[in-house]
C-alpha cells in the first residue's frame, strides 16, 4: 500500500513544471492579472521616434526594451512576502508578455507587491534558465561575469555633433534593482483581481543620477560604474 | 509482495512517462523519429502536420540530391553542396543582382527563412524551388518520372502513405515532396565545432582563439549580440552598416515589411561553419574573414538608417580600433565554428 502512495505522490508531481507558492492556496481564487505598460513623462511610449528627452538634455528614441521582472511577490501586512512568481521574460513591444496571470493566490488583503528589475543571484547563472529563444539572447557572456542581461534598452539620442547609438544593457548581481510598491490590494474569490504598473522610461536616466550619455556612456555593459548609477535609477521607474 | 510492489511501481513508471508526453501526429505507416536536441539549444519548431519520421527523411535525403525534381538538370545539392556547409558561393538573379546563398546548419530553429525573412516555413520554401528560376519543374514529366522510377513509389508509400504518385493532384504531390525535404534539413544539426567542445570543456583553445574569442564576447568587438552561442545568430534582424543608400535587394526587410524602420536590416546569419560559406553577406560583397573583421573594424557606415545602435558605438564610429594582431586572431577564432563531423556526417550526403 505504501509503494502505491509513493507511486501517486511521484505520478502528480512528476509533470509539474512551476513551482508552487509557499501557502496553499484557496482553491477557487482567480488570481491577479498583472499588466505593465510604459511612458515617458507625459508622452505614450513608441519605439523609433526621436521624441523624447533624458533629464540631461539629450533627444533619444528607443527601439527596443527588453528585460526581466523576479521574485514578483505580493507584501503581506505584516510585511512578510508571499512569492508568486521566480521570473518573467518582459518585451516592451510584444502585448503577451506585458500581461501575466499569476494563479493560485490566497485570499485576503495585501499591502503592496515587490519585485526586482533583473534575475536573483539564484536565476542569474549562465544556462540556469530554460533554453527558449528569448532566454539565449539575454546571456551575459560568462567572460564578462556570466549571467543574463537584466535589461537591454536600445535607441539612439542626439547631441549638437549628430545622432549616436545607445545600449543601457544592465547585468551581473550586484546591479539587481529591487522595486517596491505600495496599494491595498485585495484578492477575493471568484473574480480576478487586475493590477497594473507603469514604468516611465525617463526615469532611468534621473533621481538619484542623472545619467550623461555622454559623460557616463553609451555602452555600459563594461562599464561598473555606469550600470550601477542605472540599476539606482531604476528603483522608481515603476509606479501603479 | 516485494515483488508485487516493484511491479505496480514499473507499471506506474510506464504510465508516468507516458503521460508527460506530448502528443504527436501518428502516421499509419512511418516511424516516428526524435531529433536529438544538442544541450543547451532551444526546442526547435516542427510543424505539427509534417512531423518528422525515418522514412519521410530518407525519401528527403533523396530528393535533395536527385535532379529528377527539375527538368534543368538541377537539385538542391546543385547550390547547396556538402563541403560547403550545404551552401554555393553565389546566385545570381534574372535581374543581375547577386545573392550569397546560404548553408542549410541547424535551421530547424530558423522562425524566418532568406536574408530578408520572406519565408516563414521550409515547407513553404522549398515549394517556391519549383518555379522557373530555380527548377522550371514540368510536373506531368514529373509524375512520369516518379511513377516509373524503381524505388520512389515505395519510399512515398512508407513515408507518406501514399499508394499511387499519379493519383495526387500537382499540388499534393508538391507537397509531399517538400515535406519530405524540410525533414530531411530539419535533422541537419551542428553543434560539435571546436567552439561548442571548449564551452563543453571538451577542447582548449589555442592562446590566438582564445584572444579572439574575446574580442567576439565583449564588448571590445561586440559580435555576441547578434551571434551568441548556440546558434551563433540571435535570429533578429539588424542592419549591420554595410551601406548608406538601399535599393533593390538591398532594401532587406524592407521588401517583406514595407516598413521604413527595416531598410537595410537582414537577417543576422548563422556563423556556424563560416569558414565554408565564402564570400560574405547577403550579396557576397566580401571575400574573406579577414574582409570582414576589417568592415567590423574600419568599414561600418555608421550614418546607414536603421544602423542597430550596437553598431554605433563611440570607438565604433572611427572603427573597432582592433590591433592588427587581434584582427587574426578573431579569423582564427571564426574558424573554430567549423564543425567537421556535421559535414562528414553520411547521414547528410548523398545516398546515391
Ligand atoms: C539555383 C540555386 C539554388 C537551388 C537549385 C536551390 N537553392 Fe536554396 N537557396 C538559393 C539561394 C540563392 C538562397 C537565398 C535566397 C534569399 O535569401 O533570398 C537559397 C535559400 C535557401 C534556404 C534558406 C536558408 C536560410 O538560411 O534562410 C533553404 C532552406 C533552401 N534554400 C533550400 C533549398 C532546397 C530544399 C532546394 C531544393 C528543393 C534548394 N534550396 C535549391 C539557391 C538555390
Ligand atoms: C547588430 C548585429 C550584429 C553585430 C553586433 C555583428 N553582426 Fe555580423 N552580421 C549581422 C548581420 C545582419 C549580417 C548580415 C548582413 C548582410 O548581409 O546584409 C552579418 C553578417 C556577418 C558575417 C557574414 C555571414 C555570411 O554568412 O555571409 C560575418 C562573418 C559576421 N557577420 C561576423 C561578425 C563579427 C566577427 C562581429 C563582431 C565584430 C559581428 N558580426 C557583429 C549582424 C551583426
Amino acid at each position: 500500500m505504501f509503494v502505491l502512495v509513493c507511486a501517486c505522490i511521484i505520478l502528480c508531481i512528476s509533470c509539474k513544471k512551476e513551482k508552487q507558492p509557499d501557502i496553499a492556496p484557496t482553491p477557487d481564487v482567480q488570481g491577479i492579472e498583472l499588466s505593465v505598460s510604459y511612458k515617458v513623462d507625459a508622452d505614450i511610449f513608441m519605439t523609433n521616434h526621436f521624441m523624447y528627452k533624458t533629464q540631461a538634455g539629450y533627444d533619444y528614441s528607443i527601439t527596443k526594451m527588453v528585460y526581466y521582472l523576479s521574485q514578483i511577490s505580493l507584501i503581506k501586512a505584516d510585511s512578510s512576502l508571499y512569492l508568486l512568481k521566480d521570473y518573467h521574460y518582459v518585451d516592451a513591444v510584444t502585448s503577451q508578455t506585458n500581461q501575466l496571470t499569476l494563479k493560485n493566490i490566497h485570499a485576503g488583503n495585501y499591502i503592496g507587491l515587490k519585485f526586482n528589475i533583473g534575475l536573483d543571484s539564484l536565476h542569474n547563472v549562465s544556462d540556469t534558465l530554460p533554453a527558449t529563444a528569448e532566454n539565449i539572447n539575454m546571456k551575459w557572456p560568462v567572460m564578462m561575469g556570466g549571467g543574463y542581461h537584466f535589461l537591454k534598452l536600445e535607441g539612439y539620442y542626439k547631441d549638437t555633433s549628430g545622432s549616436y547609438g545607445y545600449n543601457i544593457h544592465l547585468g551581473t548581481n550586484s546591479c539587481l534593482t529591487p522595486v517596491k510598491l505600495y496599494k491595498s490590494i485585495t484578492i477575493s474569490t471568484n473574480t480576478k483581481t487586475p493590477v497594473s504598473i507603469v514604468m516611465n522610461i525617463n526615469e532611468w536616466f534621473r533621481n538619484p543620477h542623472v545619467f550623461d550619455f555622454n559623460v557616463d556612456g553609451s555602452y555600459i555593459m563594461g562599464n561598473a560604474a555606469a550600470m550601477k548609477k542605472i540599476a539606482e535609477n531604476g528603483i522608481d521607474v515603476f509606479s501603479f | 509482495m516485494i515483488k508485487k510492489s516493484i511491479l505496480i511501481l514499473f507499471i506506474l513508471g510506464i504510465i508516468i512517462n507516458n503521460s508527460c508526453r506530448k502528443d504527436k501526429a501518428e502516421s499509419d505507416h512511418a516511424t516516428p523519429y526524435i531529433l536529438k536536441i544538442p544541450k543547451g539549444f532551444p526546442q526547435p519548431v516542427i510543424p505539427a502536420e509534417n512531423p518528422l519520421t525515418v522514412e519521410g527523411i530518407q525519401l528527403g535525403r533523396m530528393l535533395y540530391y536527385d535532379p529528377i525534381l527539375s527538368s534543368n538538370g538541377k537539385s538542391c545539392s546543385t547550390c547547396h553542396k556538402n563541403d560547403r556547409s550545404y551552401s554555393t558561393p553565389l546566385f545570381t538573379t534574372k535581374t543581375g543582382e547577386k545573392i550569397s546563398v546560404p548553408p542549410h546548419v541547424n535551421l530547424a530553429w530558423n522562425p524566418t527563412y532568406n536574408w530578408d525573412g520572406s519565408e516563414s516555413t521550409l515547407e513553404h520554401l522549398c515549394l517556391g524551388d519549383f518555379g522557373p528560376d530555380f527548377f522550371n519543374t514540368n510536373m506531368s514529366d514529373l509524375v512520369y518520372k516518379l511513377t516509373n522510377h524503381p524505388q520512389y513509389p515505395h519510399f512515398f508509400n512508407v513515408a507518406f502513405n501514399v499508394i499511387d504518385i499519379s493519383q495526387l493532384t500537382y499540388d499534393e504531390l508538391q507537397l509531399k515532396i517538400v515535406y519530405a525535404i524540410s525533414q530531411f534539413i530539419r535533422t541537419m544539426i551542428s553543434s560539435e565545432s571546436k567552439l561548442d567542445k571548449v564551452m563543453k570543456h571538451e577542447a582548449n583553445f589555442t592562446p590566438e582563439e582564445w584572444d579572439g574569442f574575446q574580442t567576439f564576447e565583449t564588448e571590445r568587438g561586440d559580435c555576441f549580440h547578434c551571434h551568441g552561442h548556440p546558434l551563433l545568430t540571435s535570429n533578429t534582424f539588424n542592419n549591420n552598416g554595410l551601406d548608406t543608400v538601399h535599393e533593390g535587394r538591398n532594401l532587406g526587410r524592407y521588401l517583406v515589411t514595407k516598413s521604413h524602420h527595416d531598410v537595410g536590416k537582414f537577417s543576422a546569419p548563422t556563423l556556424r561553419n563560416i569558414e565554408l560559406t565564402a564570400p560574405y553577406m547577403h550579396d557576397g560583397r566580401f571575400k574573406t574573414l579577414e574582409e570582414v573583421v576589417e568592415f567590423y573594424n574600419s568599414g561600418v557606415h555608421w550614418n546607414s538608417p536603421n544602423i542597430d545602435p550596437l553598431m554605433t558605438k563611440p570607438a565604433k564610429e572611427y572603427g573597432l580600433k582592433l590591433t592588427p594582431t587581434q584582427k587574426t586572431n578573431l579569423v582564427k577564432f571564426l574558424k573554430t565554428l567549423t564543425d567537421t563531423s556535421f559535414i562528414n556526417n553520411s547521414a547528410f550526403k548523398s545516398p546515391f
